[in-house]
Formats: structure tokens, sequence, C-alpha cells
């Protein structure tokens, strides 16, 4: 059975054969940028989560203020609740996948690993939000809710003629996350009777930050050296065929008629991303 | 995070007071409070006056509405009591509305004779005979708590 590999554009039905070192080259290059991307995708979902906390919240003063009637009022805090689960969910696949991504992209480097390790490990002994947040994982993964109380506070402006300004905070109970059984024990005891929601999350946000600086700075090299490469077999590809193409795909075909594909994986992606350009480069 | 104000609270609220409102899965309260500490002496005691709705104020709004004119009618009662203790060394300072209660706290140094006043004041329509009664807590703990 022989093998064959070529980049192979769908939309023109044209391709550009490639050799075997060729194709690991670009194989190699494309398990790193996605492994870069899935870095930069999984910190962007955390950070649109927590704008979309920032929304949600607003929405539930609005309602409140607005005297909004009961179902409104209820989707408004529903939302809010969402919100907070899916920024806790994305934090944690955040921290428990990030190691793995960098691994894929250094993966003969272990002390570089091993910074992002300890890098965490400091992040966890030191921020009382990080410990508490990723404790919150797991109790809002058995129970669902992450949101004990709302406040909504109105103060006179001090201008003329005064007006009143309203500011909305969240707040997690400790008396309402049960005792040690339903929350970690160690962290339990360090919580105080009552958290400012936003307040955790941005100082977890400070950490997540530093994690995914210096995981970006491990990477920065390897990535910018497959996205090189890769852009360099997209242009010559385009030179081939005279003009400049978008959704190219690198393939692996088996059989005597390289019928059957045996791998098949995309490049332009990598190479063209129109979304985030400071952050995918 | 700062919202805009709605008009219709606007309006009801009184000028040097700030608003609170407290929600969680089993209550919800509405409080006002004196925005200006300054003019809570600090050997004040407080006299706290804690109105049942009448059963018949909960009774008469629907759901969505019913809250909103707990506010306005224990806002409303608010400057009654003020005016009737016009006269009087004293400040109605803090509000407190819940389903359940109206509860108005006044700090002063002459609590007997707030107390005589307030007994010779008639009962708004709105609430069942208040529960008055002295706080061991000074105004200002009151505020910060």
């Amino acid at each position: 059975m022989s093998s064959a590999y070529c980049i192979l554009s769908p939309n023109h039905d044209d391709q550009m054969p490639l050799d075997e070192e060729q194709f690991r080259e670009l194989k190699r290059a494309r398990k790193r940028l996605s492994s870069a991307y899935a870095i930069r995708h999984k910190f962007k979902l955390v950070r649109t989560n927590y704008g979309l906390i920032t929304e949600a919240l607003n929405a539930v003063g609005r309602a409140y203020l607005d005297n909004d009637n009961i179902e409104q009022l209820a989707i408004a805090k529903t939302r809010l609740n969402a919100s907070v689960n899916n920024y806790i969910l994305s934090g944690r696949t955040f921290t428990a996948q990030i190691k793995r991504h960098v691994q894929a992209c250094i993966p003969q480097d272990r002390n570089e690993i091993n910074r992002i390790t300890r890098r965490m490990e400091i992040e966890y002994q030191r921020s009382f939000a990080y410990r508490f947040v990723d404790s919150l994982y797991d109790y809002v993964s058995y129970y669902g809710i992450s949101v004990h109380g709302i406040e909504i506070s109105g103060k006179h402006n001090g201008a003329a003629p005064p007006a009143r300004e309203y500011e909305i905070k969240a707040y997690i109970d400790r008396d309402y996350l049960g005792g040690p059984t339903d929350f970690r024990a160690s962290v339990l005891k360090e919580t105080p009777p009552r958290i400012e929601l936003v307040a955790l999350l941005d100082e977890f946000m400070e950490s997540l930050n530093r994690i995914n600086e210096l995981a970006r700075t491990i990477t920065d090299e390897t990535t910018t050296n497959s996205h090189i490469l890769v852009k360099e077999f997209i242009n010559v590809f385009a030179g081939s065929y005279g003009s400049t193409v978008n959704n190219l795909f690198v393939v692996h075909s088996v059989g005597t008629g390289g019928e059957e594909i045996y791998d098949k994986f995309p490049i332009s992606m990598y190479a063209n991303q129109q979304n985030l350009e400071e952050e995918y480069r | 995070m700062d919202i805009a104000a709605n008009e219709q609270l606007e309006q009801l609220l009184p000028d040097g007071y700030h608003s609170l409102y407290r929600i969680s899965f089993n209550y919800r309260v509405f409080i006002l409070s004196l925005a200006d500490k300054a003019l809570l002496p600090s050997d004040s005691k407080i006299i706290e006056v804690a109105f049942p709705w009448r059963e018949s104020e909960l009774r008469k709004n629907d759901n969505q509405d019913r809250f909103l004119s707990l506010i306005q009618k224990g806002v409303t009662a608010m400057g009654e009591l003020s005016a009737h203790l016009s006269d009087m060394a004293c400040h109605v300072f803090f509000l407190e509305v819940d389903p359940l209660l109206c509860t108005f706290s006044i700090a002063t140094r002459q609590e007997q004779a707030i107390f005589k006043r307030l007994q010779d004041m008639p009962c708004p329509d709105v609430f069942d005979l208040p529960k008055i009664s002295t706080l061991s807590q000074s105004p200002l703990e009151k505020m910060a708590g």
C-alpha cells in the first residue's frame, strides 16, 4: 500500500504534491499551532465569559430597578448564574489543559513544562481567589448554583441636579456553601462570610493572566516558527496556482490510486486568522 | 458595576439617603440609610419601630408590583414619621422594607421623650400596631453592619 501526500484546495480542486518529510513537517507545525491556539482560545473563552457575567449582572440590576415582572427577573437571575457557572467551567478548562498544550508545543523540553506547573502552584499558594474558584468548580458541578445574593446600592452622585447612581454587586455566601463535606475543607476554613463576585474574579483573572503570559512566552518561538513554515507552504501553493487561496488542507492518502484518505488536517485556518489578529498573529 | 437609575424610583426616594436592595433566594429587602453619618451623634441610641404590614396590604397587588408598592408605602410612612418627630432632637436614619415588616430606626439621645411621642402617633393605615424597642448598638454600628 503506497502513501501519497498533498496540499489540497477543496474549493478549486487544486492539489500540490508533498514528499513525506514535508508532510511530517507540516503535521508537526499544525500540531504545535493547534495547541498554541488552544491556549489562546481557552483564555479568550474565560475572558469572554467574564464579560458575559458583567452583562448579566447589569441586566439583573436593571430588572429590579425597572420593576420588571417576576418572569423577567427570574430569567435575568438564571442568566447570571449560568454565566458565572460557564466562567468557572472555562477557568477550570484553561487550568486543567494548559500544561498539555504547552507540552504539545515543546515536547522535548521538560524544564519549561515544569515552569508552568510551578507557576500554577505559586498562584494556588498565594491567591485565595485562585484557591476559591478552583474549589468552586467542584461545588457548582454538584449544585449548579454559584451566586447567593445580590445588592443594588444607589447613591447621589453630587451632580446638579442631583441624580442617584446605582451599583450592583453579587455575592457568594459562605453559609450557603455548606460544610466541609460540600466544599473543599481547607479552602472553606479560610473563606470569609461573604465574597464579592467581581472582585474575586478580578483577582482570579490576574492569576490566569500570569499563567497565560508564561505559557505564551514559553511557546512563542515554536509558534512563530510553525506559523512561518505553514505560511511558506501556503505561499508556494498560491505561487503554483497563481492566486491567493484559503481553506487549504494537507492530505495523506493511501491505496494504489490514493483513493483512501488516511489523514487530513487544515492549515489555512492557522495562517490566516482574521479574528483576534493580535492574539493569534 | 454602574447601572442607570429608574425614574419612578428616583422620584420616590428622599434626598440625603442612600438606597440598597438586598436579594437572595428567600429574602428581599429594601433599605434607605442616611447619607451623612456626621448627623448621627456617637453617643445617641437607636429606637427601632417595627410595623407589620396589614394583611390587606400584602394581598392588594400582584407579585409584579407588590414590592415596589411596599417600598412606596414605607417611604411615605417615613416622611410622616419624620414630620411627626420634626421638633424633636432625633433622626430617622434607617428604613428597612421587607415583605413582613417595615422597620424604622431613629437615632436620639432623648429616648423617653421619643418613646412618648411615638405612642401619641396614630398608626398609619397600611400597618398593624408596631413593636417599639431600644437597641444596644449605636446608629454608626448599625450603619456599618
